[in-house]
């Protein structure tokens, strides 16, 4: 049974803003999943706001999520790992640019 | 972002996770750097190579920086630790440099009486606040050196470590510093020198790719080591017939790839262990070559008590817990013998055919069994004894340091290997595993050190533990205390005691200096706050579990006037030492001359050359050839300081890390992944080591040449129960430990303004069966007590662990709820590590 996640505590796009001067945190992350639940954890991922799935790769689900900051993006990942059959969340690579250079 | 930009560093984000899990993640400039707009779109970056600031599984990263700022992070896939992953706390690596208030200018206390609360603290100048730190210092120092103390950690990094001790151990002739790793490591520690006369593990991580069975005994690794965890599951999906036993008090998220979930009564794992040996040796289950080749076998001490009261460690049994004399093998078969099947169920509540099964698993040796621990283990009344059960059953099967076939202590803070351990950083160490009390290690440190014969003398007893520090604080008997790189008022057990609540004249009358880069709860009870440089603001090393040394790059200058810690280090002994002689030189310029200009107050080159200087006098302790004198030490008191070779400094940069002992052949330098297993050193196997020291062909392809008699030992430890058991009174076990989300005391990952909405507030963890008798559900408030202390928290159900009905559970990275009011402050007896786990607590609800 894969549940969707509850909504977030902060909007992930900022009301009002236009694409050119949105904050934005991009990262991408490597899912790992019980191999029986992937096709579960992969809709499961995709329906979380700001998270896009781009590739499977056997039990690993790759995916990037977009979000207004760091702390957003964590609760992203944080709200991954409490998907069931969930077993693992890796950080590959995070851009916070927007956020320290201001 | 612009649509461009943002465009890039998607594609980038996706090219470098696609990589990564197909495994083949090369590296990471040459992803981000193809196309032919590329270079305008990466735009003016500089990248440099890191490790990750938290726990210790030494994760690598690249980190990339834009404009005096980091803007990203990735995983390192040229580290051998971590092959390009990280788990979620790495997003806060650099938002951590970036928290509002961060400090930035030193700050100093005018009245003590403000200790205790936000307030009270004034901006001043560097100049002021050190001339007032090295005035304290220097005259409790003149008035009486017993009396003043400092608090390192397993997170100061190791070339800072090694000056710290330098300037205590040589500079004060004091013995009074210890690490916060005397909380997580030290029964681990105690266990290793006990067992194999030398404090490292055998194995690393790639065990964990190669083993078919994992035993996990009080390790929650899922949320304390997840990228390792990461390789446990990875490695369990990978080949179906890996299995995985959960040796637990109770069920976490690590349970969850577990075959079987075994939940022992806290405190009973010794009698379980002791099973499986029993069981071993009565049903001729043992590897007799591995034994007759490699083992001898000893009792120590018994009956300890525990280390609860002020006095125990001057009492008769307290001065006799080291006691060890050696028996042979039917004398340790006759002490295990009791420990029946039966007889461990009874204590432990496992039912006996599960602790036979479990032992099944040790006795097939057509599998190999990996154990890894953590803090259940090591923070127990028994840590140091239920470090040596384990390696009982490993030695008595033939499976260690072989790879895959290993027992493994998973360490907690990135460089408690690093800089606590190896280093020594402990009040009884000198560098290199050598110790104050043997005239040997003295002669040799004295030798590196230039300082003349004898002169370490003066400090050949062991000073003051960490719990006896600050009990010592809390009675008024330390004058000055210096604490960097750690949070103690938020993680010592016991702050009901420690921050004063009983008796405030000792932490108010106290000099207490705290080098920080937040407004920690340590700060409030500090008289000057020394604003520290983070992370990659100045370039340092950490050492992490598998014995890998690996640099981290000086990325980007620290905010405002925060300072590097070995700057701090180096005005403050500059200012102490004054007019002081070593030698007839200047105390000084004879230890710290070298790559610090006193006049100048600076250093003597770039952080790297820093580092650099400081990293081949420390090498040079594991490479005496170095130093005639030492060389000659080492030949003759045999202390084979070069087994645990380090490399030089360069070395390290090139590699992206490299595991100790690394070895010079051909003009390479090697480092070892399997240590005292034979095989060919490109391989990552010991054989320079075996080949000097020791002897091929033996069982197993081992050789224990660090050991006496190049035999471990296996040392009969009964079970002697826990501190305190649930009574009438305090009717539940507590037991406290970490979760994913936030390391340690949250000081650098609770930064993030939105975390205090998003993220959890730390949750009392309640069986639901309890919280019916207690008439409590989700959310609600109740008061828990033990006969230490209270504190007040929220229950859930739904938490990450489910502790079984008479035990609660709550992470300690709040200061708001401050568990720690309510934690023993018991200690094992030999290793002085205190027991976060066993607690006796009642639980009230609050109404309204």
């Amino acid at each position: 049974m894969v549940g969707r996640a509850a909504p977030l505590p902060f909007p992930l796009l900022q009301e009002g803003a236009s694409m050119e001067d949105e904050k934005l945190v991009i990262s991408s992350l490597i899912v790992e999943a019980h191999p029986e639940a992937v096709p579960a954890v992969t809709e499961a991922l995709a329906a979380l706001e700001g998270v896009e799935v781009h590739e499977v790769n056997g039990y690993k689900i790759v995916v990037t999520i977009e979000a207004p900051s760091t702390g957003a993006s964590h609760e992203v990942s944080s709200r991954m790992v409490a998907i069931p059959g969930v077993l693992n969340v890796n950080l590959v690579y995070v851009n916070f640019e927007d956020e320290t250079l201001g | 972002m612009e649509l461009t930009r943002r465009a890039f560093v998607k594609s980038t984000a996706v090219a470098l996770a696609s990589a990564a899990a197909a495994g083949t993640m090369a590296g990471y400039s040459s992803l981000a750097g193809t196309g032919a707009d590329s270079a305008a779109l990466a735009g003016d970056t500089v990248k440099t190579v890191g490790v990750c600031r938290f726990c210790g599984c030494g994760c690598g990263v690249i980190v990339e920086a834009k404009d005096g700022k980091v803007i990203s992070v990735t995983g390192d896939p040229e580290n051998g630790s971590s092959r390009g992953l990280n788990c979620v706390k790495g997003y806060y690596l650099a938002r951590a440099l970036y928290g509002e208030d961060r400090l930035t200018k030193p700050l100093i206390r005018d009245d003590a009486s403000t200790k205790g609360t936000p307030d009270g603290l004034r901006e001043a100048t560097w100049e002021e606040a050190l001339d007032l730190v090295a005035g304290k210092l220097r005259d409790t120092w003149k008035a009486d050196k017993s009396r003043l103390a400092f608090w390192g950690s397993g997170q100061q990094p190791i070339v800072e470590g090694y000056c710290t001790a330098k300037f205590w151990k040589a500079g004060l002739l004091s013995n009074n510093i210890d690490p916060n790793a005397r909380l997580c490591m030290a029964s681990a520690v105690v266990g290793f020198m006990n067992v194999f006369q030398t404090d490292e593990p055998a194995g690393c991580y790639a065990d964990i790719d190669e083993t078919d069975v994992f035993v996990t005994w009080g390790a929650n690794m899922a949320e304390a080591h997840p990228m390792l965890y990461s390789r446990l599951t990875a490695r369990k999906l990978a080949d179906g017939n890996v299995r995985h036993y959960d040796v637990t008090t109770m069920t976490t998220r690590t349970s969850a790839s577990a075959d079987k979930v075994i939940t022992f009564r806290p405190g009973s794992d010794i009698a379980i262990a002791n099973a499986i040996a029993n069981y071993l040796i009565v049903n001729d289950k043992y590897d007799h070559d591995f034994v007759a080749d490699h083992v001898q076998f000893k009792q120590g001490t018994e009956n300890l008590g525990n280390a609860t009261d002020d006095g125990y460690d001057k009492s008769d049994i307290g001065q006799a817990v080291d006691n060890v004399e050696p028996i042979d093998f039917d004398a340790f078969a006759a002490r295990l013998a009791p420990y029946t099947l039966e007889y461990a169920a009874e204590i432990s509540g496992v039912p006996a055919e599960d602790i036979q099964e479990l032992a099944e698993v040790f006795a097939d040796k057509g599998r190999k069994v990996l154990s890894l621990w953590t803090m259940g283990v090591n923070q127990h009344n028994r840590g140091t004894w239920m470090n040596h059960c384990i390696y009982n059953i490993h030695l008595l099967t033939g499976r260690y340091a072989r790879p895959g076939d290993g027992a493994f202590s998973l360490t907690g803070q990135p460089t408690a290997c690093g800089t606590a351990r190896e280093v020594g950083t402990f009040s009884h160490r000198l560098p290199a595993d050598l110790v104050v009390k043997n005239p040997d290690h003295r002669r040799y440190t004295e030798a590196i050190w230039d300082l003349p014969n004898g002169y370490l003398d003066a400090i050949e007893t062991p000073g003051f533990h960490t719990v006896k520090m600050f009990r010592e604080l809390s009675k008024g008997n330390i004058d000055f205390l210096w604490s960097a790189h750690n949070n103690w008022a938020v993680s010592m057990p016991n702050l009901t005691r420690f921050l004063g609540k009983g008796d405030l004249a000792g932490i108010n009358d106290a000099f207490i200096c705290v080098a920080e880069v937040y407004p920690t709860l340590s700060c409030q009870y500090a008289d000057v706050v020394l604003p520290a440089t983070m992370w990659v603001e100045r370039e340092g090393a950490f050492g992490n579990g598998e014995r890998r040394t690996a640099v981290f790059e000086k990325a980007v200058d620290a905010p405002g006037e925060a300072k590097w810690d070995l700057w701090m280090l180096m005005e403050i002994a500059k200012r102490v030492l004054a007019g002081e002689q070593i030698g007839g030189e200047d105390a000084f310029d004879h230890l710290f001359g070298a790559w610090y200009d006193a006049d100048a107050a600076a250093f003597k080159g770039t952080d790297r050359e820093v580092c650099a200087s400081i990293w081949e006098e420390y090498r040079t302790f594991s490479n005496p050839s170095l130093n005639p004198d030492a060389e000659a030490i080492n030949a003759e008191a045999k202390l084979k300081m070069e087994a645990k070779q380090l490399a030089p400094y360069e070395e390290y940069i090139h590699n992206h890390g490299l595991t100790w002992p690394v070895r010079e052949v051909d003009g390479k330098w090697l480092p070892t992944l399997w240590r005292f297993c034979d095989g060919k050193q490109e391989d990552g196997f010991d054989e320079h080591g075996v080949e000097t020291y020791g002897a091929h062909d033996k069982a197993g392809g081992v050789s224990f040449y660090k050991s006496a008699d190049q035999r471990p030992s296996v040392v009969f430890r009964p079970y002697e129960p826990p501190a305190e058991e649930p009574s009438e009174e305090y009717p539940f076990w507590f037991s406290t430990g970490r979760l994913l989300e936030h390391w340690h005391t949250g000081s650098m990952t609770r930064r993030v303004p939105e975390l205090a909405r998003a993220l959890p507030e730390a949750l009392l963890d309640v069986n639901p069966a309890d919280c019916e008798r207690l008439g409590v559900t989700d959310g609600d408030r109740v008061r828990l007590t033990s006969r230490f202390g209270t504190c007040d928290i929220t229950v859930s159900t739904a938490g990450r662990t489910r502790p079984p009905e008479g035990m609660v559970f709550a992470p300690f990275f709040a200061e708001e709820t401050l568990i720690n009011l309510v934690v023993q402050d018991t200690y094992c007896p030999l290793s002085k590590e205190p027991d976060f786990k066993k607690t006796c607590v009642s639980i009230e609800k609050i109404e309204g």
